[in-house]
């Protein structure tokens, strides 16, 4: 649909490279696909992602043209992202049925979370309906296409969620993060168990995303949480956030409490939100017989492994890889119903900064002396 | 009332197999007594599984009798067993020792069993005997149409069974099986038994073995230190990769092939018991949504579905048998032709008493 007449440039935060993130104020702003919606984005999370690209990148960030965006760094940063709807395009599906000139469920103006998966929808892993692991994939914000932390971003209308009246943009962005929680359980035999308030969990590790599992956890009304985790400040994050159990496993061992707790069998699913030989192994050893492991974490680097810790006890090891569209729309129906606890949602946000504090307030305060206190800092892109 | 002795295998410690005359056996009232057909297990390793301080059920230590992989004949009968048991009957038995009690017994994996342990391997006798006794679940009755000889398989053939059925394995799905040993045989026919036309390729170096998993079923026999066993497999299987591997050999470089040769969310079965740690890299189970399972053993029922797949044609385990001894003749020939002719040997039978 054509629009008025519009800027051409628009103000983003780019990423460069190793510790070179340039906030620009003329960074094109693109058209709009017939199958897209241009959004206005409002809050982006800053992620562990984007401080690892910060650090030691680009390890995401394409240095070649990413097979799907054709771009390559500088790319417009944020993936985590909530925003306005301001525009449509031809009100095309991905399928390329006919436009309309209007897309079912959605309007200008209204406020939304954003699923930033690009992925191929052509290949094996597309097509049996595991898109988050297509070969090809990537995400706005990582991989190009533009991102959240802009004026003006077009993303396909199928990856836009209108959030309920009474959530705020800020708590938007937090839809992704906790998408990948989310995600993580729905993998899970929990998801779908007839009885979740009978089951056990562990939690390794109570970084943002392990603390979003307390929340997802407590959404599926799972009763029995043991959160393990170093860190004083966020093992009171995780009490606060509703952990039934807190313990810190250089004084106590998890894999005993475990047994011990749920009656002398062990948990039903362990999630590795931390992602260390320690926890690995811990995470192995607490679950029950025939339990799972869920692993979240992204690793550095291979670890030491026995398999006989799972085969006497015939258990699951599985890995599991951002969300997908079933995840978000779940997500968003939980914070409209309530199951997913907004006061606690809330909790998630630590810090607020705008687009110029981005590197100084938001990215290095994440990896300064005050990490531990930050759960998600959002950047105010509007401010 | 003097002791009679009888003949035995037993483990002293690791490389050290003694044939011995030891005390007879007598059948308790809740036990069943047993006279047996047996199969000589790989364990010169020297079984950590064998305990050298009292096995927290059966209480005994080392020496032990060896053998978990047996039939045999039912001689006597304790006044206490309930069930439809006659002297003379023919039986596989099922060498599962495990307390009841635990948490995993509890939830009805006795082969979980915390204090788990096995007949022929942690006390109890074992089919490296002339006679045992056991308790009254250990034995199965086998139809007419299945041999001793064949009965002494069902172990062996249930370890692979059991693998198959917890995994996600679905009739026209592609799997890798890693190693052509009898617990690779035993997966490979029980796919076939489970009246699948899933496409089989088995992972082998050996050249006699691989032979077996052509003649029991394999569709592709791949050589890992000739063939690129990951791109083989994509190009077998869609382009893809296989939708499951049963890793029964337990090697790093079995486990780096397995995790890449497997499709996204597609599973890797672990059935090897590892001698020591390996190393993963999460991310490579991560990025395709991989799944890690590990299998133990089997379960009760497990013996049964085996027998009933053999009496009715549907395995057909003879060819494992590839040499037959006499109990005198297992220190000297057995054993040795195991570690000396590995790759020739598949399953070598231990006559232990006459009669069949
Ligand atoms: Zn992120
Ligand atoms: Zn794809
Ligand atoms: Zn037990």
């Amino acid at each position: 649909m054509a629009t008025t007449t519009m800027a051409t440039t628009q103000r983003a935060a780019r990423y460069y490279g190793k510790e070179d993130i340039r906030i620009e104020n003329n960074v094109p702003i693109t058209p709009c696909e017939p199958h897209q919606v241009r959004i206005a984005p409002a809050f982006v999370g800053i992620c562990g992602t984007d401080l690892h690209e910060f650090l030691g990148g680009p390890n995401f960030s394409p240095v070649h043209p990413h097979p799907i965006t054709h771009e390559t760094v500088p790319i417009t940063m944020g993936h985590e992202f909530s925003g306005t709807i301001t525009e449509f395009g031809d009100a095309i599906s991905r399928d390329g049925k006919k436009g309309t000139g209007k897309f079912e469920g959605l309007e200008v103006g209204m406020k939304v979370a954003v699923q930033p998966s690009i992925y191929c929808g052509e290949c094996p892993a597309c097509r049996s309906g595991a898109e988050n692991v297509c070969p090809n994939g990537g995400f706005y914000g990582l991989s190009g296409g533009g991102g959240g932390m802009s004026e003006s971003v077009c993303v396909p209308a199928d990856a836009v969620f209108p959030l309920p009246e009474h959530v705020g943009l800020d708590i938007g962005a937090l839809v992704e993060p906790i998408s990948v929680a989310w995600h993580g359980f729905r993998m899970s035999p929990l998801y779908n168990h007839p009885d979740p308030s009978q089951t056990w969990a562990a939690i390794l590790g109570g970084g943002p995303i392990g603390l979003a599992m307390i929340l997802v956890l407590m959404a599926h009304d799972v009763k029995n949480i043991i959160v393990s985790e170093v860190s004083g400040i966020r093992q009171k994050f995780a009490k606060d956030f509703g952990a039934h159990h807190v313990i810190d496993p250089r004084t106590y061992d998890l894999v005993g409490i475990s047994k011990e707790l749920s009656g002398g069998v062990g948990v039903d699913v362990a999630f590795d939100c931390a992602g260390f030989q320690s926890t690995l192994t811990a995470a192995c050893n607490s679950i029950r017989p025939r339990g799972t492991v869920v692993n979240l974490a992204i690793w550095e680097r291979g670890v030491d492994f026995n398999p006989n810790m799972l085969v006497f006890k015939e258990g699951i090891y599985r890995a599991v890889l951002g969300y997908q569209k079933q995840d978000f729309q779940e997500v968003v129906a939980a914070l409209e119903d309530g199951s997913l606890d907004l006061g606690r949602v809330k909790k998630m946000i630590t810090k607020v900064v705008n687009l110029d504090g981005l590197v100084e307030g938001g990215i290095k305060g994440l990896v300064g002396g005050d990490r531990e206190k930050m759960v998600k800092v959002l950047v105010n892109v509007k401010e | 009332m003097a002791v009679d002795t009888m003949k035995a295998v037993r483990f002293h410690g690791r490389n050290d197999l003694r044939f011995e005359h030891i005390p007879e056996p007598t059948c308790g009232k809740d036990q069943i007594k047993v006279s047996k057909e047996a199969n000589l297990h790989e364990y010169l390793g020297g079984p950590g599984i064998c305990p050298t301080t009292p096995h927290p059920i059966t209480k005994e230590t080392i020496p032990l009798t060896f053998g978990h992989e047996f039939s045999g004949t039912i001689e006597e009968i304790g006044s206490d067993i309930k069930g439809d048991f006659k002297v003379g009957d023919r039986v596989a038995v099922q060498p599962i020792i495990y307390d009841g009690t635990c948490g995993a017994c509890k939830e009805g994996l006795p082969n979980c069993c915390y204090n788990n342990g096995f007949v022929g391997l942690s006390g109890w006798g074992g089919g490296l005997s002339e006679h045992l006794v056991v308790p009254e679940y250990c034995v199965i009755k086998i139809p007419d149409n299945v041999s001793l000889e064949i009965a002494a398989l069902v172990e062996p053939l249930s370890v692979g069974w059991h693998a198959v059925k917890i995994s996600p394995f679905k009739p026209n799905d592609y799997v890798l099986i890693l190693g052509g040993g009898p617990i690779g045989l035993s997966v490979i026919q029980a796919l076939r038994a489970r009246g699948s036309n899933c496409t089989i390729i088995v992972s082998e170096v050996s050249a006699k073995r691989k032979d077996y998993a052509k003649q029991f079923g394999a569709d592709h026999v791949l050589d890992p230190t000739v063939d690129d066993v990951v791109a083989r497999c994509r190009e077998i299987a869609d382009g893809v990769g296989v939708h499951e591997v049963f890793d029964c050999a337990g090697v790093q470089a079995g486990l780096d092939a397995a995790i890449h040769a497997v499709r996204a969310r597609g599973t890797v079965v672990n059935i090897a018991v590892w001698e020591k740690a390996c190393s993963i890299h999460p991310n490579d189970v991560m990025f395709k949504e991989r799944k890690y399972l590990g299998v133990a053993t089997y379960v009760l029922g497990d013996f049964k579905e085996v027998i009933d797949a053999i009496s009715e044609g549907r395995m057909k385990p003879e060819a494992m048998i590839t040499k037959r001894i006499e109990l005198e003749e297992v220190v000297e020939e057995g054993f040795k032709a195991l570690v000396k002719d590995k790759d020739n040997q598949v399953k070598i039978l231990v006559k232990a008493w006459g009669g069949n």
